[in-house]
């Protein structure tokens, strides 16, 4: 089973086309641990223990700050954009057009992407455990394998996410804009949820909490940025007050939460390859390249959009229902709406 | 004879406008089957869905026997296909295409590969994207060539080539052909290409078969007639000829095109009273416009008859 989905000939074409965007890849991921650590250690005039970037990683595993830069996060959505992105400029259709079947195109991407992340992970850490027996630093090992493996964990689900919106979006940009839009959804729903059931529910504080919990376990980022997931900001009828430290623990569990990064990168290359297995290579030109994932995406940004401005004026929870469903309509209409005039005016041009 | 492709029913519509509307045809193994219509007619869509690129709407089809819709890309292992335009891989050379297509493909012919490369010149060490169009097709029927194929597809590949180009093209495929009987598909505007090398003729216009059938039946279906008369003639007269497809007139002359048996267009009462009838050579290329006239088709439409088609082409429709 595994032989059949596995193509050593697209393994060789992914590394060979993509060389150069691996080895950029390999510097901007190894630019704060290793480059950073580097040019300091030889041109700075901080003492080691002073240097914020090695403090994140004590940061991050006692529960607080970021421990990955931004840049490295970056650089994996642009690389998972990349590796199918680039191929809709026009080689995809070659190569769908030779004996390899859709899932071994998307599996063989997945694994030479996901095979660079963690090399240069593996590469950062051994990095930060040397400094580490060099140094005196405020993490220890378990610190740098805790980090090591959440941040990993997160790469690659940024990257799988990224994968996936490229099989139905038809360019780089379109397919990174994506995700980090889609890195924040869960966020945004939850803050809409929890804000609506306080305001016209009066939901106890525990469903509030459960809802929050739920939505940072789907947030990407709080994976990283961890104190969030003690920060809960709630409304009531006078105010709005943020409730800290509910859960207990300041130290949340790694493996449990490395568990279900590793389910969540799962559903999304499951989701990749039914995507990319159903979709017509169609013309680009859209942003979609689907029209079902133009729909899709237009009703979902059209409820989000209604919802949120329900909330700033609706004070009752009929006025809520009808706002919601109204103002949703009505954003739903608008693009139909534009392009009629834009019609009708184009007409009276030529006309 | 088995098919070497066989459509059933398919569908294909792009933002609700039909591409390929309940499109039946079949492609005998072996044979050299030549795809024409008008730009906008379906021929690309068609091929991009037997080339596994764009999926059906609704429908199958089968190639070699095998479901395009097969999830396993096997079905492609014997097929080649040269696009119009051919979109390889930019930063590749030329021999990392081979080596890429000897990894791709199982019956991978190197011997073959090395002779067709030193054919058409092609040079290894160059990167693709730096290749004239016309090496990038030659570099896309080498390695076509190369995978010992049973069906090549053909989607417009010479059109742009320069005369010399072409006819190493179409030369190459006329060797495959002989020395292996492999079935070629080839869509093409070039009709003379097509008359040269096709034995059997497909048309499509807007999404619909138009007809398919072989290259003598075709000839020997559509005929152009010049007829002179005695007394003037009026072209409503001439419309009662059943198949009548174009009719053009300078004085007392008229010269027709009509589908059907020759021998009965012949004896309708209204040839009956010319005092001359006499058959003209009809090539490819003139019975493609005048049949696409007929069907409203036309740089300047000036007449459209009723009832152009002969029945078999009904059918087909």
């Amino acid at each position: 089973m595994m032989s059949s989905l596995l193509n050593r000939g697209l393994l060789w074409k992914e590394w060979r086309q993509n060389r150069w965007y691996f080895l950029l890849t390999g510097l901007l991921m190894a630019y704060v641990p290793v480059i950073k650590s580097l040019y300091f250690l030889f041109f700075g005039s901080k003492p080691v223990s002073e240097w914020e970037h090695l403090n994140h990683i004590a940061g991050f595993a006692q529960g607080y700050g970021a421990a990955v830069d931004p840049w490295g996060m970056v650089t994996v959505i642009l690389l998972g954009a990349l590796m199918l992105g680039e191929e809709r400029k026009g080689s995809l259709t070659y190569l769908v057009s030779t004996p390899v079947s859709r899932s071994q195109i998307i599996l063989a991407k997945f694994l030479v992407g996901s095979g660079i992340i963690l090399l240069m992970m593996m590469v950062n850490s051994a990095f930060l455990l040397g400094m580490e027996n060099l140094f005196p630093l405020p993490y220890n090992r378990m610190d740098v394998l805790h980090w090591a493996v959440l941040s990993s964990l997160v790469f690659l689900g940024l990257y799988t996410l990224t994968l996936m919106t490229s099989t139905f979006t038809s360019n780089v940009l379109a397919a990174g804009g994506l995700v980090f839009g889609l890195v924040y959804l869960p966020r945004a729903v939850v803050y809409l949820i929890t804000v609506t059931a306080d305001k016209y529910f009066s939901a106890s504080q525990s469903f509030l909490i459960k809802a929050y919990n739920l939505g940072s376990y789907l947030t990407l980022t709080d994976y990283l940025t961890r104190s969030r997931r003690d920060k809960l900001s709630l409304f009531d009828a006078s105010h709005s007050y943020t409730v800290d430290g509910f859960s207990g623990k300041i130290y949340p569990g790694i493996w449990t939460e490395g568990l279900y990064l590793i389910l969540m990168i799962l559903v999304l290359l499951l989701l990749a390859i039914v995507i990319f297995e159903r979709s017509s290579l169609e013309p680009g030109g859209t942003i979609f390249a689907g029209r079902r994932a133009r729909r899709c995406s237009g009703t979902t940004i059209a409820i989000l959009l209604g919802w949120l401005l329900t909330l700033s004026w609706a004070d009752s929870v009929e006025l809520f229902f009808l706002s919601l469903a109204g103002l949703t309509l009505a954003v739903l209409a608008l693009p139909e709406l534009f392009s009629r005039v834009g019609r009708l005016s184009n007409k009276g041009g030529a006309a | 004879m088995g098919w070497a492709i066989e459509t059933c029913n398919l569908f294909k519509s792009y933002d609700r406008i039909k591409a390929i509307t309940d499109l039946t045809l079949t492609v005998p193994e072996g044979s050299v089957f030549g795809l024409i219509g008008p730009n906008g007619a379906g021929k690309s869509t068609l091929i991009r869905m037997l080339t596994g690129i764009v999926r059906p709407d609704q429908g199958d089809a089968f190639i070699l026997g095998r479901s395009i819709k097969e999830k396993t890309g096997s079905i492609r292992q014997r097929v080649g296909y040269v696009p119009d335009v051919p979109t390889l891989y930019p930063s590749f050379s030329v021999a990392d295409m081979f080596r890429l297509g000897c990894r791709l493909y199982e019956g991978w012919d190197e011997r073959r590969c090395y002779e067709l490369k030193r054919v058409f010149g092609l040079p290894t060490g160059q990167l693709v994207r730096n290749l004239s169009r016309g090496q990038k097709v030659q570099l896309a029927l080498v390695m076509a060539l190369s995978l010992r194929p049973r069906l090549l597809i053909l989607d417009e590949p010479t059109a742009g080539l320069d005369p010399v180009i072409r006819r190493g093209f179409l030369q190459s495929v006329i060797e495959e052909v002989a020395e292996r009987g492999t079935t070629v598909f080839y869509s093409t505007h070039n009709l003379n290409d097509l008359e040269q090398s096709a034995d059997h003729i497909a048309a499509l216009h807007q999404g619909n078969l138009l007809f398919s059938r072989s290259l003598d039946e075709l000839k020997e279906s559509i005929h152009r007639l010049q007829v002179m008369f005695a007394r003037p003639q009026t072209e409503e007269n001439l419309k009662t000829i059943p198949g009548l497809i174009d009719c053009q007139h300078k004085g007392r002359i008229f010269t027709l095109t009509v589908s059907g048996e020759l021998d009965a267009i012949k004896n309708q009462p209204v040839l009956r009273a010319a005092s001359l009838v006499e058959k003209v050579d009809l090539s490819l290329e003139e019975m493609f416009v005048a049949l696409m006239k007929a069907h409203g088709y036309s740089f300047a439409p000036d007449y459209r008859p009723g009832g152009v088609l002969s029945g078999r082409e009904e059918d087909a429709k």
